[in-house]
């Protein structure tokens, strides 16, 4: 009854005469241009997206090799996974504060040179947003951070240090638990200039001129206050969609980790989440229990996502 | 099946045959089961051998000494026969045959190990030149069961005058064999060299095209063919550095002459010590013709290059090319072999003939249309020969110049002060003529060696101070160089001179700045600076390593002579030359043409040969997921012997790596996948995803192809689910030269080894070696230690099924003692964890390392200035009881699988084609395939031990590589075997970063080893510790 009465409260249109399902029906019909457009789209994202994810949360549910029939074993993939897999810990404590460090970080950095160069002169920003832009649009340039760090003796930095005296014997920087960590986080924020960035920089030329005057008028006192005041709560899509695309970034960044440090990396300093996903779904064939892996990294993103958007709410307040 | 197996039956002889010389004992079997031990004396020269190959002068440097010495007048004749048969002086297998392929008296036959001697005796003192005669192909057998034949790759030998190398050229002297085409022409076999190839070439039907074409109507490339002949020969520079004979001065009085052998049997019929002639000019040239007439109103006559009648390699073939629209003949979409030549024809000495029928005698002009788009700025060169002969010195060195487009030119020389070209007419008797062109370095042949020598010294130079400073020297401290050596320092400013000398010389003759006067400049200011202040030496070595390898490389790319021919026209001299490019509109036609065919036409399909109806009962599906180019030779080696002996059709499809998994799991997956790794064979067969091959009656016979240990890896528990491809291992690689001038020998023992690293490390060099548990596992399998624990034993002594690899055997004393000793390499001895092998390998600074023996590959092709200067062994070994040495290597496997989706009444045949693949005859025809297309760099380890003798190994190379062969251990795979190397590598990368104790670090993982071990085992119902009380 209840429901009723919300459908009641919240639809315009209300029919005693026919079904809520045969209204619905009704009104798709009448609409049917607009859901002939989204067809496409929508037919992709559900066989590709929407099925996948419903059925690894299925297959989390049973032992799957990937060559023979899964088996129905409930809840046992994730009572081993959070009471018995030590690394799946490591893996969650990697992925957290690689997360808070990277994800933020990456996001102001990104709100803030956005800010920056919008105050430049147009072809001079577009020059400057192309520098910036550039490392994400380049796919692997990340690479080049092996040659900086190489463990060779003839790498950059071994080489600088070495002339320089101040070690003996190069280091290998990217397989010392001691320098792994640091430098995954500091090649993450340098690439992390990416489609945020430039979504950032589309949302501060679409903010009307005429709010500042407005503000100006209402006893906006300074720079600061028109951000927070007028800029940032005018430009909220954007920053929600940087936002989303920064958590599922930090969240899974394991790829470039995977390129930089090797799989998996040493004593599983830098494993993440994803990393525990693709050593059981790839190496073991252990595709129930990398499922249950993937449902929780699924839920823990989309904690985050209800999180930020919360906090975005605040933005101007 | 038949001739399979008597082509295996045939191989294997020879391979007893090649056992017998290796060990020098007849009663060797190669599938005996015991292990046979090689002492590293036989596999290796000493260093007194090693000396005497490398104590030896250029030729440039021989010749000025030698430049006020009269040329001989007379020649003197020898029978090859007529050697020293004495086994100081001919240690080689040798056989004197009558009568050998139709020719007069006697003939020489002589292994590819060891040198074989004549005694000469020299009428008059005075300078030589020295030529033989030889047969291009070597068959031999006699009744004691000798057997000796060629395989194809050129002939190499080394020249010894009374036991002397005289100078570094003698050292790497190339004998080419001879290569024709065979051609199915309506369903006959037309060799290229016969007449009735010319009849279809040059008469009526000339336009036909006589290539046969795939189903697709694509044209397919004839077979090379091997063709027997008698050659002379005259011994020459095979880098082409000196485009004259040797002239090698000899006193009067008896010499003996050796020919050492490094690849290849040789038929020699006689050698001619004679008086070096001279090629006459070009102005004598015409001088000697000047009652010829320049032809006129003769038709101009087309050769096209995609028909030669022979060539020197067989890598150089037909090649089909789509940049020009007038090209003969071109087609937008479709494969025609319009073109030869190009990147697979630029090492000196290979060459190509072509035969023409000329109508009148007198001058013509040969135009070739040609293009060398390869290498901007410079030239290439080329030299005529007409009938065997250079008709005139300057077509030594011909030139065609860089161009994205083709030309036609007249042969010429380069431009003179007016800048025209240099052309020259050549006279052509009427009749059946033979031209020849054949890949030489020209006029910059002399700066080139010199260029090349400089370089020789610089790296000497280079060592010489590095072993005083080490690879990272202080910059900062004083070395006192010009105290502890100035020589050197002398030296370095003597070459920087050179080098500013030959830069000068090369833009001479070039006539322009370019590259190779920027680098040539670069290298010669570093050593000028380092040279004047010597206190600048330290800080300018990083710099002077990179210029030096930099000029190597710049070196060995201008050597290479890339060139595309067309056709070749030969037309009176007065004719207007070919057009060389289409115009405009033709090449945008074409380039239209082509963007719209590329909407229809399949590039994608393995073409097959056969276009008959194949029946579906009678094909099995193979995936394989290597390259394109492997993928074409094997639907060629299918068509032409699997499926024309069997009648099993074969569907080959070359896939994305990875799809094998998701295309079993939705049953649309192969009936045999090809070249899988080592893990996956285990792997898939726990999960019931691969088919076992035990049953199949001819799989006891398969596994004898191989080394034992290599089914291990693809065999649990008994039953075996895949069969070996590839095998390679680590061998140990060591720079002669250096070990030399340090005085060490090649180590043995590990105790040699520890000796070797003292006195290369006294000298501030490195030491390659497998860090972590690769380095462990070679340590541990030569003290018979085993990776995993043994199958455990019941009461009644009897192992219990299935328990062996439930526990990881890391903790044992002697594991744990044999990674210390690897750890220790690191934290005590400073060995290198991470290096680029061939760079340091090439430039000295680390002449020994135990490395994959594939990386022989890269070498040969990426250092071709350290050729002969290096070679690789078996690896240090321990001592048995009974004095023979244990070199045991840790291998690792590719293997082919038969699919669960194979249809019940195909698995005979899947499992045919799987047999017929591991043999030897499809592996060898593959991997010298593979070399023929892609060239030397790509020798495929192959596990078959009758495929690997067939490929163009050197015999020294293949001693050693066959030695090592005997002694490789492959670790077994278990369920959960992927965590081993994982914790292991942690282990090794604590001790190596933190200073953790290795013993320590490596028993704290052996835990979660052994539990990831045993969960893995409960997932497949198999026998765990918990379920035995153990008692010990």
């Amino acid at each position: 009854m209840s429901v009723k009465t919300v459908v009641q409260d919240s639809k315009p249109v209300l029919r005693k005469d026919i079904s809520k399902f045969a209204w619905t029906l009704k009104e798709m019909r009448k609409n049917g241009a607009a859901y002939l457009m989204i067809a496409p789209f929508f037919i992709l994202f559900f066989v590709f997206t929407v099925v996948p994810v419903l059925l690894s949360i299925v297959i989390s549910f049973t032992t799957f090799n990937m060559l023979e029939f899964p088996k129905w074993i409930f809840m046992d993939n994730y009572i081993r996974l959070l009471l018995d897999d030590e690394i799946f810990l490591i893996a969650i404590k990697n992925t957290i504060v690689f997360a808070i460090l990277t994800g933020p970080l990456s996001y102001l950095l990104s709100l803030f040179f956005a800010w920056f160069i919008n105050e430049l002169r147009p072809k001079i920003r577009a020059f400057v947003t192309l520098i910036f832009y550039a490392p994400s649009i380049a796919g692997n340039v990340y690479l080049i951070w092996i040659i900086l760090f190489s463990g060779d003796q003839y790498g950059l930095v071994n080489g600088l240090l070495m002339d320089l005296n101040i070690i003996n014997s190069p280091i290998l920087f990217f397989q010392d638990t001691r320098f792994i960590m640091p430098l995954i986080i500091a090649v993450a924020l340098w690439s992390s200039l990416g489609t945020s960035f430039l979504t950032f920089i589309a949302g501060f030329q679409v903010v009307d001129k005429s709010l500042y005057e407005a503000g100006a008028v209402d006893g906006i006192k300074n720079r600061w206050q028109e951000l927070w005041f007028i800029t940032l709560p005018t430009m909220r899509p954007q920053m929600m969609l940087g936002a989303i695309l920064a958590i599922t970034g930090s969240f899974g960044f394991g790829g470039i980790i995977t390129a930089l440090v090797g799989f998996p990396s040493p004593d599983y300093v830098a494993h993440t989440i994803m990393h525990h996903l693709e050593d059981y779904g790839g190496m073991r064939f252990e595709l129930g229990y990398s499922s249950a892996i993937a449902t929780i990294l699924f839920f823990m993103m989309l904690g985050a996502n209800l999180l930020v958007t919360r906090l975005l709410r605040k933005v101007g307040t | 099946m038949r001739q399979v197996k008597k082509v295996a039956s045939k191989a294997f002889i020879m391979l007893l045959a090649v056992a017998m010389l290796v060990t020098g004992n007849i009663t060797f079997n190669v599938f005996a089961a015991e292990i046979v031990s090689v002492p590293k004396s036989e596999l290796v020269d000493s260093i007194d051998e090693v000396k005497k190959l490398l104590s030896s002068e250029t030729y440039s440097s021989y010749r000025e000494l030698y430049k006020d010495k009269e040329l001989a007048t007379k020649s003197v004749f020898i029978e090859a026969s007529e050697y020293l048969d004495d086994e100081l002086y001919s240690d080689a297998e040798v056989h004197v045959v009558d009568n050998y392929k139709d020719s007069d008296g006697k003939t020489l036959i002589a292994g590819d190990d060891g040198k074989v001697s004549w005694k000469v005796t020299v009428p008059e003192a005075g300078k030589y030149s020295i030529e033989i005669e030889y047969y291009t192909i070597v068959e031999y057998s006699d009744n004691e069961g000798n057997v000796i034949t060629s395989k194809p790759s050129s002939i190499e030998r080394i020249l010894l005058i009374d036991d002397k190398v005289l100078f570094n050229e003698a050292r790497s002297l190339v004998f080419t064999k001879t290569y024709i085409d065979r051609y199915t022409v309506d369903g006959v076999e037309v060799d290229s060299n016969s007449e009735a190839f010319r009849e279809l070439i040059y008469g009526d039907t000339a336009d036909a095209r006589i290539f046969q074409k795939d189903i697709n109507n694509n044209e397919l490339k004839p077979d090379k063919v091997e063709f027997g002949e008698w050659k002379t020969s005259a011994l020459q520079d095979s880098a082409s550095y000196y485009n004259t004979p040797f002239e090698i001065y000899l006193d009067e009085g008896e010499h003996i002459i050796t020919l050492d052998s490094i690849r290849e049997p040789i038929a020699i019929k006689s050698i001619r010590l004679y008086p070096p002639e001279s090629t006459p000019t070009y102005q004598e040239y015409l001088e000697e013709h000047k009652d010829a007439v320049d032809v006129t109103g003769v038709e101009p006559i087309y050769i096209q290059a995609e028909y030669p009648t022979a060539t020197s390699d067989n890598t150089i073939y037909q090649l089909n090319d789509r940049t020009s629209a007038i090209t003969q003949p071109t087609h937008t979409s479709l494969i025609r072999l319009n073109t030869i030549g190009g990147d697979k024809w630029m090492y000196s000495g290979s060459w190509i003939t072509w035969t023409v029928d000329v109508p009148e005698s007198g001058f013509y002009n040969i135009i070739p249309r040609s293009k060398q788009s390869y290498y901007s700025g410079v030239y290439v060169s080329r030299e005529l020969l007409i009938d065997g002969k250079v008709p005139f010195s300057e077509a030594s060195s011909l030139r065609f110049t860089f161009s994205d487009n083709y030309q036609t030119n007249p042969l010429n020389n380069g431009t003179n002060a007016d800048g025209e070209l240099n052309t020259f007419k050549v006279y052509l008797e009427k009749g059946t003529r033979e031209i020849t062109l054949r890949v030489v370095l020209g006029d910059m042949a002399e700066v080139l060696a010199d260029i090349q020598n400089s370089l020789t010294k610089i790296n000497e130079y280079r060592r010489k101070l590095l072993m005083v400073t080490g690879p990272d020297p202080d910059e900062y401290r004083d070395y006192g160089f010009e105290r502890s050596m100035p020589d050197v320092l002398k030296g370095l400013l003597q070459e920087s001179q050179n080098l500013y000398a030959h830069s000068a010389k090369l833009e001479e003759i070039i006539g322009a700045k370019g590259d190779h006067s920027v680098i040539l400049n670069k290298v010669a200011f570093v050593l000028e600076r380092m040279g004047t202040y010597a206190t600048k030496i330290a800080s300018l070595m990083d710099d002077l390593r990179d210029q030096a390898g930099a000029l190597g490389t710049w070196l060995m790319t201008t050597q290479n002579q890339p060139l595309l021919l067309d056709y070749i026209c030969i037309q009176p001299v007065e004719d207007k030359a070919p057009t060389a490019e289409a115009n405009f509109f033709q090449q945008m036609w074409n380039e239209f043409a082509s963007f719209i065919q590329s909407f229809y036409a399949d590039y994608d399909s393995i073409g097959s040969k056969s276009n008959k109806e194949v029946d579906p009962n009678k094909q099995i599906e193979v995936w394989v997921a290597t390259g394109r180019d492997q993928a074409q030779i094997i639907r060629n080696l299918i068509d032409d012997y699997f499926t024309a002996e069997t009648g099993v059709s074969v569907n080959l499809k070359l896939v994305v790596a990875g799809t094998l998994l998701p295309a079993t799991l939705a049953g649309t997956g192969p009936d045999v996948a090809l070249s899988n790794g080592q893990g996956d064979a285990i792997n898939y067969a726990i999960r019931s995803a691969v088919l076992k091959l035990n049953d199949y009656d001819t799989f006891d016979e398969v596994i004898t192809r191989f080394n034992k240990s290599a089914i291990v890896p693809l065999t649990l528990y008994g039953d075996t689910y895949g069969i070996p491809e590839n095998m390679s291992f680590p061998m140990m690689f060591y720079r002669k030269d250096i070990l030399t001038e340090l005085g060490i020998e090649v180590p043995e023992t590990w105790e040699d080894f520890y000796d070797a690293i003292y006195k290369l490390q006294a000298n501030k060099l490195d030491i390659g070696f497998p860090g972590g548990l690769s380095g462990t596992l070679m340590l541990m399998y030569q003290e018979g230690e085993t990776l995993y624990d043994t199958a455990l034993i019941d009461d009644a002594g009897n192992e219990i099924p299935k328990t062996e690899g439930m526990k990881i055997n890391l903790d044992s004393d002697t594991a744990l003692a044999k990674f210390k000793e690897v750890c220790e390499l690191y934290t005590m001895y400073d060995f290198p964890v991470s290096y680029e092998f061939a760079n340091r390998f090439r430039s000295g600074e680390m002449p020994l390392a135990i490395q994959d023996y594939s990386a022989y590959n890269q070498l040969v092709i990426f250092a071709p200035e350290i050729k002969g200067m290096w070679g690789f062994t078996t690896l240090p070994g321990v001592e048995n009881e009974d004095g023979t040495i244990n070199y045991t290597s840790v291998g690792g496997v590719s293997c082919s699988l038969m699919m669960r989706t194979v249809e019940e009444a195909k698995k005979e045949y899947a499992w045919d084609f799987m047999d017929w693949w591991s043999g030897s005859e499809a592996q060898s025809k593959f991997g010298n395939e593979m070399v023929a297309l892609i060239g030397p760099s790509a020798k495929q380890p192959t596990a078959n031990l009758d495929a690997l003798y067939n490929m163009p190994w050197s015999a020294e190379e293949y001693k050693n590589l066959y030695a090592q062969f005997q002694q490789v251990n492959c670790t077994p795979e278990f369920p959960g075997g992927y965590i081993i190397s994982r914790y292991a590598q942690f282990a090794f990368l604590n001790v190596y970063n933190k200073g953790d104790e290795p013993i320590e670090a490596m028993r704290k993982y052996i835990d979660d080893i052994n539990k990831e071990l045993t969960r893995k085992r409960q997932e497949f119902d198999l026998p765990v510790t918990s379920d035995f009380t153990i008692t010990d």
